[in-house]
């Protein structure tokens, strides 16, 4: 089943654009970060902006922080690469290798995510949360999350009646 | 309330701390939603009990729909045997370890006579019971959603009783919460009635006009596809019906298999639709289906536009399921199109879901790799007990999802 076509990433294929064109983004701390503008726009957040007239200037992401960003840049930079050769295997590993980090750096990326609104990370970084929290009890969650258990004990219980095999 | 067994509570895993950042994402109704979306159904009615805000986002309708277009997937196929209340589950993702299956039985439907599946579609299932009453039968019909194990009991039809009767749920959670029941009976199984049941306003109406005749068709087996429902006769008609529209819609005639064979060789084992496309496989066998056969037989599929059935393979004697056994009869329980990418459009990504009948083994059979894989039948069948035979019209779709009935 060999197939004759060369897989060699092309150049971007969309009309205008430039393949080799870079944006600068600035962190939160400051910190100026120059990327392929490919690899900025997997960010709808950013791609509106370069459509709004932003692309010459320094991008502000004013929530994200330098090792964060850096981070999301990771991403970004691989799934081009990924975007371009469609291998669902290599790209599942290298994401689940990319997911290991700590507590805290997940849900800071979740924020990048969202707040620059790139859809595979954020999939991928909430999928990881909805993993932990699966199988743990509601107390468990609730530390978590530090929520503060509002549901009276009747409330509960008719919870779990309603959904008694669920708690089986 | 933590207490001291707090750390007993926890079984120190990385992420069972709190963290301010948690506590943020937490905070987002966007966010959270988003991980909620993520969860299996089990555990989302499980955290309802954390708080009330949780409890409101889990219920809003809004994030039902949400939950329903996002994963509508075939997760398993199952089967009721005959005499037997049980019911088997072959789990179709490679990845599922989990022998946890969604219902044993029916027993969460309470009727006294006893139940029989009908139909499943997207993630909602048919039910009925009947009582004789001199020549007539009185069905009572269930919708029930084996998920979360909400059921609806269905008024009486407005037909009464009658010899012929079978419900096909038209639900489709892209375009609508609400589904349709769409009852088809007929007394002498020539002439027949459409009666619709509409959730929404929970209640049957007749469809006007003469009643439309039929024979042989696989009523039983309506397949919903481009919002329309269809069925075939293994003898080769067809019917669809328009859910929206409520009406019937010209289908092209049904692909000839081999030209210099006669009428009566022909043979059509499975309609069915996957990723949005419909998909119909047909043999040219010469012995009857319940005797040993040669595995050849091909797949066709339907244009988006009705303008005909295309062939997109054909499976011949020497791409053979001989792994499994050569002497052996076969059923086919489903047809999955792969997840991959539209624009490799010239091979597609098919496997075909074969059970071989009588053993007690099911295999996905993927058409592009010419790799055959053992599925888990859950519960494990004794072995030296009856045999299991399996067939596609009577193999229904499980889809996790929390749509209300």
């Amino acid at each position: 089943m060999a197939s004759s076509s060369s897989s060699l990433p092309s150049p971007s294929s969309s009309s205008s654009s430039s393949s080799s064109k870079k944006l600068v983004l600035r962190s939160s701390d400051e910190k100026h970060f120059e990327v392929d503008e490919a690899v900025a726009l997997q960010s709808e957040m950013i791609k509106q902006m370069v459509e709004d007239g932003f692309g010459g200037d320094v991008i502000p992401l004013l929530n994200v922080s330098s090792n964060i960003l850096s981070k999301v840049i990771d991403y970004c930079k691989k799934h081009v690469d990924f975007d371009s050769k469609k291998k669902m295997d290599d790209r599942r590993r290298w994401d689940a290798e990319y997911i290991d980090v700590g507590v805290d750096e997940l849900y800071h990326l979740i924020m990048a995510a969202n707040y620059r609104n790139i859809k595979g990370l954020l999939d991928l970084t909430c999928q990881k949360v909805a993993d932990t929290i699966k199988g743990k009890k509601p107390k468990q969650i609730r530390i978590i999350f530090n929520i503060k258990n509002d549901v009276t004990p009747e409330g509960e219980q008719k919870i779990r009646k309603e959904h008694s095999w669920a708690f089986e | 309330m933590l207490g001291a067994n707090k750390e007993a509570d926890l079984e120190d895993e990385e992420l069972e701390q709190t963290s301010s950042s948690a506590a943020i994402v937490a905070d987002s109704d966007d966010l959270i939603t988003n991980i909620f979306l993520h969860l299996p159904i089990k555990s989302l009615l499980r955290i309802k009990s954390v708080c009330k805000r949780w409890l409101s986002l889990i219920s809003d309708p809004f994030f039902v729909n949400l939950r329903n277009r996002t994963t509508n997937v075939v997760s398993a196929l199952f089967f009721k045997r005959v005499h037997s209340s049980e019911l088997y589950f072959v789990f179709l993702d490679r990845n599922n370890s989990n022998d946890d299956i969604p219902i044993r039985d029916l027993s969460f439907v309470e009727d006294s006579v006893g139940l029989e599946v009908t139909h499943s579609c997207n993630g909602l299932i048919c039910c009925r019971s009947r009582r004789r009453c001199t020549d007539y039968f009185y069905f009572t019909y269930y919708i029930c959603n084996p998920t979360t194990k909400q059921y609806r009991k269905l008024p009486p039809t407005l037909g009464g009783g009658v010899v012929h009767s079978f419900v096909n749920i038209a639900f489709d959670p892209c375009k609508s919460p609400h589904y349709k029941a769409i009852c088809i009976s007929s007394n002498d199984g020539w002439h027949w009635q459409i009666e619709i049941y509409y959730s929404e306003i929970k209640q049957w109406r007749q469809i006007c006009g003469e009643p439309f005749t039929s024979l042989g068709m696989n009523f039983d087996r309506g397949v919903l596809w481009n919002g329309a429902m269809h069925w075939i006769s293994t003898e080769g008609s067809s019917l669809s019906f328009d859910v929206e529209r409520e009406c019937f819609r010209r289908m092209p005639s049904m692909p000839l298999i081999s030209i210099d064979r006669e009428y009566r060789n022909r043979m059509y084992l499975y309609i069915g639709e996957s990723q949005g496309h419909l998909y119909l496989i047909g043999t040219d066998f010469d012995r009857p289906l319940d005797e040993p056969q040669t595995t050849c037989f091909h797949i066709f599929e339907m244009e988006t536009d009705y303008s005909g059935w295309v062939l997109k393979y054909q499976v011949d004697s020497d791409v053979p399921i001989a792994p499994i056994h050569l002497d052996i009869c076969f059923s086919i329980l489903h047809l999955v199109r792969g997840e991959g990418d539209e624009e490799e459009e010239e091979e597609e990504d098919l496997s075909l879901v074969i059970h071989t009948v009588g053993d007690h083994e099911v295999f996905s059979y993927n058409l592009k790799d010419i790799a055959l894989r053992k599925l888990r039948i859950v519960p494990e069948p004794i072995q030296n007990s009856r045999p299991l035979k399996f067939w596609w019209s009577s193999t229904y779709q499980y889809i996790e999802s929390i749509c209300y009935v």
